[in-house]
């Protein structure tokens, strides 16, 4: 195994815990709210993963627990900037700020303790591929599901009603209100169940792929999320690309490191955000974004 | 699959058909008060299937809160509404929706980003929870024949016309089953012939037994397309359920306004004015920013003492005009001068400086400065134009009430918070402190936008004072028979070239109209 085919390995597994995190940042900007907070929501689900897999031995059902802890702080962020109106990137900071603070109080007890993590899942036939399969088909289950995730979504936004009125709210909300749909609830559903899935990229962290807990393990993970979505616009397939492109770039700087090979970390620790300006500079050109209409204004009243 | 979508619209026929004598809709004394306002005050009217119902009103008449309160978005006070022989509650616009009213808004509400048959999918339920595409485009191909209304699914709504844009609205409503049409001032946005395709797929919708009531304040449309007519002024019904031929012009307009208000007209336009250019456009250009089609190339000139028409449908350039005229941006390339000083590159300030004053097009994003009084905004005004570091507002609200009273339009107290006002007191505040001191150029913007009749024959008579002193007027509208009863000239605009320029006494609306449309070569 050379070390190109190992940062690929890594840039999937790793990636998954950025994919995750930016599907779930897709769902909740294309219903046109913004959550910075998808770091918090990380966090929090990878705590919870871990709580949940040390108490009762089983990873799985960690994942739950890291489903129900990142979604509990979408909801809070949801609430706060659709039915409180309040400013979408100031909520987001504040349960960032908040899934900090808590993760950090309630993980002081999990620090040293150990769970077995994911197992490892060979798809028969397709892992026995040269090259491509050990690098898309030697995982654990949570990058399967992110698989089928962008898979469905695509499908979902394409080809479904579900899909259509979400797209819609992040569009115009007054009009999705005015044909009789309830656009504050599909925001606060959207937002919700996306922060579920950063929980879930965080679950992938703590159970899986790390194996471990930490205070703010997740170490920008949730932010790199919110522009790759950027990045990316507003595609799925794109985010699947721009996810792995991140993924990669953290793997191999750990390769580089483990084959003594000395690089500056703080540079590296840059790269995502040299990456979230070009791609800034590049969406930002008028007429250029894709951005949906209403991202980060708040609902008026008439809706 | 093919089924449903004819089951849809004979289902329509059908029931239309069933109910032709009797009143599809029934307005009982509704009231509605915001407030101290009554803004609707016992007002009536029916509807029967297969008929044109004209609701005219001046601006605050009332129209629009009806309309909310029949669309489910605002709930009446008292009165009551029969839709086909059963008393409703509408709370929603859902309800009115399922019930079968249908909407079309004057700001019309579809989604830009998103195609046509999406546009329709999102608003009618069509095609169940999977969507099936090819059936909602049939769907809307089957209506697009049956009423003339072309339009491609598969287009992107953003990349439509407005006309277009009101098309995809129609058949949006009437695929959502609609049996009653409420058109909110319909062809405010259109150009003339695209008005007269209006009012073709009004009657064949008419024909098939649609009612439809037209919100308006143009007698015109009265005349051309309504069954009977009922006047609302002030909140209170005026005129309830008349046959539209038993009425003359004047009558209504006596019923609208209250009094006979005589329309002042430029008596000896095209003439008199001085050969001297005092605003001379030369190779105007600029690129498009977002919405709007920037300008390409646009050249005319305004003598001393002429009014100058800009006629054209919104958004051909009409916008990037009066900025460049007053400053407020800058031309790519070409030049702008007045009394020959070249002002091409100066700053808002400067044309100021130079007598060159502007009506803003869009008050709220422009002009008004939320928090602010509106003897605040007069200092604003004066300081514009003043060297003086203390800012004065006592003096400011002297001056305000010395040229209003000069003036004539009446303003709101100038202690009140001018974003408290509504659009027409802001607009009067706007016009006092355009027409305060003559100028030497004048740009004005759709001038009487949201101003009752009576101030809008008001301002007509200041710009034709104005015009007298010797300004140099530009005067961008999108009302035709505004521009030919003031204007000398009339250039019309279209896609950011000047497409014609006119006599506006040897012109008519037609060949404006036919300039309007004309597609960039």
């Amino acid at each position: 195994m050379n070390g190109i085919e190992q940062s690929l390995i890594g840039g999937v597994e790793g990636g998954t815990a950025i994919l995750l995190p930016s599907l779930g940042e897709l769902i909740g900007e294309l219903s046109g709210v913004i959550n910075l907070g998808t770091e918090g929501c990380m966090l929090a689900g990878a705590l919870g993963a871990y709580a949940v897999a040390v108490t009762t031995g089983s990873a799985l059902l960690g994942i739950l627990g890291g489903i129900a802890a990142g979604a509990f702080f979408g909801l809070i962020h949801s609430y706060l900037s659709v039915y409180r109106k309040a400013d979408q990137l100031a909520s987001g900071l504040v349960v960032w700020f908040l899934a900090l603070g808590l993760t950090s109080v309630f993980g002081t007890g999990y620090v040293n303790d150990s769970i077995t993590p994911l197992t490892i899942i060979s798809i028969p036939g397709l892992s026995k591929i040269p090259w491509i399969g050990p690098i898309l088909f030697k995982h654990d289950i949570l990058v399967y599901l992110s698989y089928a995730l962008v898979v469905a979504l695509v499908v979902i936004l394409k080809k479904t009603r579900l899909g259509l009125l979400l797209r819609a709210t992040g569009e115009r909300p007054e009009v999705v209100g005015v044909a009789g749909n309830r656009p504050a609830l599909v925001q606060l559903i959207a937002v919700t169940l996306g922060a579920g899935l950063a929980g879930i990229g965080g679950a992938q962290l703590s159970v899986g792929y790390v194996g471990n807990w930490f205070n703010d393990m997740t170490s920008g993970y949730g932010f790199i999320a919110v522009a790759v979505v950027l990045f990316a616009s507003w595609k799925p397939a794109r985010v699947m690309v721009g996810a792995y492109l991140f993924g990669v770039v953290l793997a191999a700087s750990s390769v580089l490191q483990a084959h003594g090979i000395a690089v500056n970390q703080y540079l590296l620790d840059s790269l995502p955000y040299l990456a979230t300006l070009i791609a800034l500079i590049a969406v930002s050109k008028k007429g250029g974004s894709n951005a949906p209409e209403a991202l980060t204004r708040a609902l008026t009243d008439t809706t | 699959m093919v089924d449903s979508a004819e089951i849809d619209l004979t289902r329509l026929e059908q029931d239309a058909k069933l109910d032709s004598t009797k009143n599809l809709l029934e307005v009982f004394k509704i009231c509605k008060t915001f407030g101290t306002l009554r803004a609707n005050h016992d007002v009536s009217f029916t509807l029967k299937a297969g008929e044109v119902h004209a609701l005219l009103g001046e601006n605050g008449a009332g129209k629009s809160t009806l309309m909310k309160i029949l669309y489910g978005i605002q709930k009446a006070d008292s009165g009551s509404i029969t839709f086909m022989g059963k008393v409703v509650n509408i709370d929603s616009p859902a309800i009115a929706r399922n019930l079968g009213l249908g909407m079309v808004f004057q700001d019309l509400r579809l989604i830009p980003a998103l195609t046509v048959w999406e546009n329709v999918a999102l608003h009618t339920k069509l095609g169940g929870k999977i969507l099936r595409k090819n059936n909602i485009c049939e769907l809307i191909d089957q209506a697009s024949q049956r009423y003339g209304l072309a339009v491609d699914p598969n287009a992107k709504v953003g990349d439509l016309s407005i006309g277009e844009w009101q098309r995809v609205e129609l058949i949006k409503v009437l695929l959502a089953g609609a049996k009653v049409l409420i058109l909110d001032e319909p062809t405010s946005v259109l150009a003339p012939q695209e008005v007269d395709a209006l009012f073709d797929i009004i009657r064949r919708l008419k024909n098939d037994g649609v009612g439809i009531v037209i919100i308006t304040h143009k007698l015109r449309e009265v005349r051309a397309i309504a069954d009977r007519v009922s006047v609302l002024r002030g909140g209170k019904q005026i005129l309830c359920d008349l046959p539209a031929q038993d009425i003359t012009n004047d009558d209504l307009v006596k019923a609208m306004v209250g009094e006979f208000v005589n329309p002042i007209t430029n008596s000896d336009r095209g003439s008199g004015s001085s050969s001297q250019s005092t605003l001379v456009a030369l190779d105007l250009t600029l690129r498009a920013h977002g919405e709007g089609t920037g300008l390409k190339g646009v050249d005319f000139d305004v003598k001393s003492g002429e009014i100058l028409g800009i006629a054209g449908i919104a958004g051909n350039g009409q916008r990037e005009l009066a900025d460049l005229l007053t400053g407020a941006r800058m031309a790519d390339r070409g030049d702008i001068e007045l009394k020959g000083q070249r002002l091409t590159v100066a700053g808002p300030k400067h044309y100021r400086m130079a007598g060159m004053l502007g009506v803003v097009a869009d008050p709220i994003r422009e002009f008004v400065v939320p928090g602010l009084t509106v003897a605040e905004h007069a200092a604003l005004w004066l300081a514009t134009s003043s060297k003086k570091l203390r800012f004065d507002i006592g003096s400011a609200t002297k001056w305000l009430h010395q040229v209003a009273d000069r003036i004539g339009l009446p303003l709101a107290p100038s202690s009140k918070r001018l974003d408290q006002l509504s659009g027409g007191n802001i607009q009067r505040v706007i016009l006092t402190l355009a027409f305060a001191d003559p100028s030497q150029g004048l740009v004005v913007s759709y001038p009487t936008r949201g101003l009752d009749v009576r101030t809008a024959e008001m301002t007509h008579g200041l710009l034709i004072d104005a015009r007298k002193q010797g300004t140099a007027v530009v005067l961008i509208s999108e009302d035709i028979d505004e521009l030919l009863s003031l204007s000398d000239r009339i250039a019309v605009i279209s896609h950011g070239r000047i497409s014609g320029l006119l006599e506006a006494k040897n012109t008519d609306r037609l060949e404006i109209g036919r300039l309007m449309t004309q597609e960039a070569s």
